[in-house]
């Protein structure tokens, strides 16, 4: 919100329009009386507003209330309390605020600042604990519908099993990694192709010994580009000169012992299971949500389609449990 | 072999990871503190030009230790305790936030990682964001049981992978917080309240019960209370348990130096009591046990730097122990042969170390329905020591001796037959006898299967399985 208030001032969309004032003069009211809330319950002396601010008055109190919140643990819990005892006046106000700015994005004659006001909440992952980042995606998602605005909110991947209650509100989209190979193995040109041109945006073509090391280190990575990096950073390590083949393939080796090595007979388990039914899907369960979170497996077009990582397919003790028995 | 031949493999990976500018997060996973000790003056050597910094993370508070880490820039952070970030989830959670902004900042990150199979799972848990972009995790590990040369370490080498207090986990704790509440129904009750000595049992109980589950900041509380009340009023005996405590957790938290000052405090005041009975001798032995124990660990950090203190210590056990007689001595008896045989190893008096072996070897089988777990894998140890002599009747003869004793408390030592098969297939092999060889590997495989976690000894099914491609090439 903050952010938004401080780039529509910038844009000038509030000088002389009196609708968007009545709206700002409800906000500022809100946030006006919260405050003085805020002062009476808080110990000690805080001045939650910035001083020497040069941001209008809304927006100080709106930055006020957010340092406040990085204060003591007993302040921004106060802060906290008082902001969501009275969500539900904050959200009719702050919709009008979303209606308003919307208006004066249609209306905007350079046409540079798209249409509507889209919120992005990322980095989640980043929140203390999982159990902290499950409470503010369940826990708030009744006051997070009540602001009408497009929001996408990029989910931790330990937060997929809450889709099914997501979906209730909210349509869910899988942003599976890049798919290079077909349920029924074809290759898939395209998608290895992009791969190619992602490498050499970064790395020189004549640091490998030939494009067939390239395309093997593109499939190893079952589509993810950070495990491509990954994979040839670690040959790079094993090479003395340029990556060539041996290097690859000792680096393969290499990452398969490193990534292989906490798994859990349920976790063979459930690999075996994935490996039996390549052409079908196979029953959601915990065992598979940890599988996808450690990048054992991955899953590619809406998310139904589940493969091992080839680096894990290459080790000794998928080899002997999952291929072998 | 010197240590930069053995490790020539992980050394150049390393090297690679630590050239150039740009930041890399490495893990130098390692089982021997001499890795440590190896890899400092390896890496200021091969990068003479780089400014190298030591940081750690044990008794480190999150704001002095990312205050640290983000004031360089082009230079070596070693962080020589990173396990300890286990412990730390200040540091842990504030890393983990900040690795993007980490991973801006032009340094080489070289964590070291003793090697724990429980705990390296669960750091990367916790750290999750920020172990996805390790670039590097090499292990420098004497891992394959006969390629260590470090006579010393033989508990540590068998006793990896073996879960120790799990089971009783849930059990101790709720036993710790029965004793907490009594604590607090003590306090409330006023003819209670200044009951010192029924106090002071309590502490003591939380204290050995918050040991056994590893939380040892919290021991050191109920430690410090004990010490406190026990000092004030002149408490001889609760002096001396408090002082026993402090050494016990002082040497699991890896403070050497601080368990061999109170371990040597304690003996000193056990000397003073009047009554000398065999409970005192027990105790002074066992505060010894400790001092030696701790030499033992500080030699390995810094180079055998007090060897002099350590083999005093060894000698002044063996003659208590000599002198007096007591309950179950024969405990004390194969410990300081043990490592008596690891003195006259160094002064390279073989003779000397073969016949205290002799005596240790002789006073387990009298005793083997009362011995332990370290017994067994000291009689595995020896096993190595002739093996790495080529006397494999020898060896192998021990391990039958080690065999017998498991077979006969089955219960008891079910998890150590592993470690007998595992080694008894490298001696066949040696000999080639292929077919026992594999024999013994495969049972040693089975054995694997049928614990409760098998993927703990994946290390140990690689090497076996490259064994087994060997012998079959051969048969």
């Amino acid at each position: 919100m903050e952010k938004l208030l401080i780039e529509a001032n910038a844009k000038g969309f509030y000088i002389n329009k009196n609708w968007s004032e009545n709206v700002l003069n409800d906000l500022n009211s809100w946030f006006a009386i919260r405050t003085i809330e805020i002062k009476k319950l808080i110990k000690g002396e805080l001045n939650i507003i910035p001083k020497d601010s040069i941001l209008p008055d809304l927006i100080q109190k709106v930055t006020g209330l957010k340092v406040g919140l990085s204060g003591s643990v007993e302040n921004a819990s106060t802060i906290r309390r008082v902001l969501k005892n009275n969500f539900i006046s904050f959200a009719e106000i702050f919709n009008k605020f979303v209606v308003d700015v919307n208006y004066h994005l249609v209306y905007d004659e350079s046409g540079k600042y798209g249409k509507e006001v889209m919120f992005i909440v990322d980095g989640l992952e980043k929140i203390m604990t999982a159990e902290l980042r499950k409470r503010i995606v369940i826990d708030e998602s009744n006051r997070i519908k009540s602001i009408n605005a497009n929001l996408i909110f990029t989910l931790p991947i330990e937060l997929m099993s809450e889709r099914q209650y997501l979906s209730s509100f909210s349509t869910e989209k899988t942003f599976p990694v890049v798919k290079l190979i077909n349920r029924n193995n074809s290759e898939i040109k395209e998608a290895i192709d992009k791969f190619k041109e992602f490498i050499y945006n970064r790395i020189d073509l004549s640091l490998f010994d030939s494009e067939k090391t390239v395309e093997k280190a593109i499939k190893m990575s079952g589509g993810s580009p950070r495990e491509l990096l990954k994979i040839i950073q670690r040959a790079s390590f094993e090479s003395d000169s340029i990556i060539d083949m041996n290097a690859l393939n000792k680096a393969i080796s290499e990452l398969a012992k490193e990534q292989s090595r906490f798994l859990t007979t349920a976790d063979i388990t459930k690999l075996k299971e994935l490996h039996k039914n390549t052409q079908k899907n196979i029953p959601y369960d915990d065992i598979e949500q940890k599988l996808l979170e450690q990048n054992i497996i991955f899953e590619y077009n809406d998310g139904s389609f589940k493969r091992v990582n080839p680096i894990i397919a290459e080790s000794e003790i998928y080899r002997q449990n999952v291929l072998g028995g | 072999m010197s240590w930069e031949v053995e490790n020539k493999t992980n050394l150049a990976l390393l090297n690679k990871a630590l050239n150039g500018n740009a930041f890399s997060f490495i893990i130098a996973e390692y089982n021997i503190y001499t890795a440590v000790d190896n890899l400092i003056p390896h890496i200021k050597s091969t990068f003479p030009e780089k400014k190298i910094k030591s940081l750690f993370i044990y008794n480190n508070t999150y704001r002095n230790f990312v205050d640290e880490l983000f004031r360089e820039d082009n230079c070596i952070i070693i962080i020589h305790d990173f396990e300890y970030i286990y412990y730390n989830d200040e540091i842990a959670i504030g890393l983990n936030q900040r690795r993007d902004k980490l991973s801006q900042q032009k340094i080489k990150l070289l964590c070291f990682l003793d090697s724990n199979f429980e705990k390296i799972k669960n750091i990367s848990k916790n750290i999750k964001d920020l172990w996805s972009i390790k670039n590097l995790h090499v292990q420098f590990k004497s891992e394959a049981y006969f390629q260590s040369n470090i006579f010393f370490d033989k508990i540590n080498v068998l006793s990896q992978g073996i879960e120790l207090i799990t089971s009783n986990y849930v059990e101790t704790q709720n036993k710790i917080e029965e004793y907490l509440n009594q604590l607090q129904e003590i306090e409330n009750n006023e003819n209670l309240k200044n009951d010192y000595t029924l106090k002071t049992r309590i502490w003591l109980s939380i204290a050995v019960y918050y040991i056994q589950i590893q939380k040892y900041d919290e021991a050191l509380t109920f430690a410090d209370l004990i010490y406190k009340y026990a000092s004030k009023n002149n408490i001889k005996l609760d002096l001396s348990v408090s002082l026993n405590l402090y050494t016990i957790i002082y040497y699991e938290k890896g403070n050497f130096k601080k368990s061999i000052k109170y371990s040597t405090e304690n003996v000193h005041l056990l000397n003073t009591l009047s009554t000398k009975n065999t409970d005192d001798t027990r105790l002074i032995t066992q505060g010894i046990r400790y001092i030696v124990l701790s030499y033992v660990q500080l030699n390995k950090q810094q180079n055998n730097t007090y060897k002099r203190e350590y083999e005093q210590a060894v000698f002044e056990l063996y003659s208590i122990i000599n002198a007096n007689e007591y309950e179950n001595k024969f405990n004390d008896v194969i410990f300081v042969n043990s490592e008596l045989i690891n003195i006259y190893l160094g002064r390279k008096n073989e003779k000397r170390a073969i016949e205290c072996m002799n005596v240790a070897i002789k006073t387990t089988i009298e005793n083997s329905d009362k011995i332990d777990d370290a017994e067994i894998e000291m009689l595995i140890a020896f096993s190595k020591f002739y093996y790495n002599n080529k006397n494999y009747s020898k060896a192998l003869e021990l391990l039958e001796i080690a065999e017998k004793i498991v077979t006969a408390n089955q219960l008891k030592f079910e998890k150590l037959n592993l470690y007998i098969h595992y080694p008894k297939g490298f001696i066949y092999a040696d000999m080639r006898n292929y077919t026992l060889a594999k024999q013994s590997f495969e049972k040693a495989l089975e054995i694997i299967t049928k614990t409760n976690s098998p993927e703990i000894y994946n290390h140990l099914v690689s090497t076996i399985n490259e064994k087994l491609n060997t012998i079959n090439t051969f048969n």
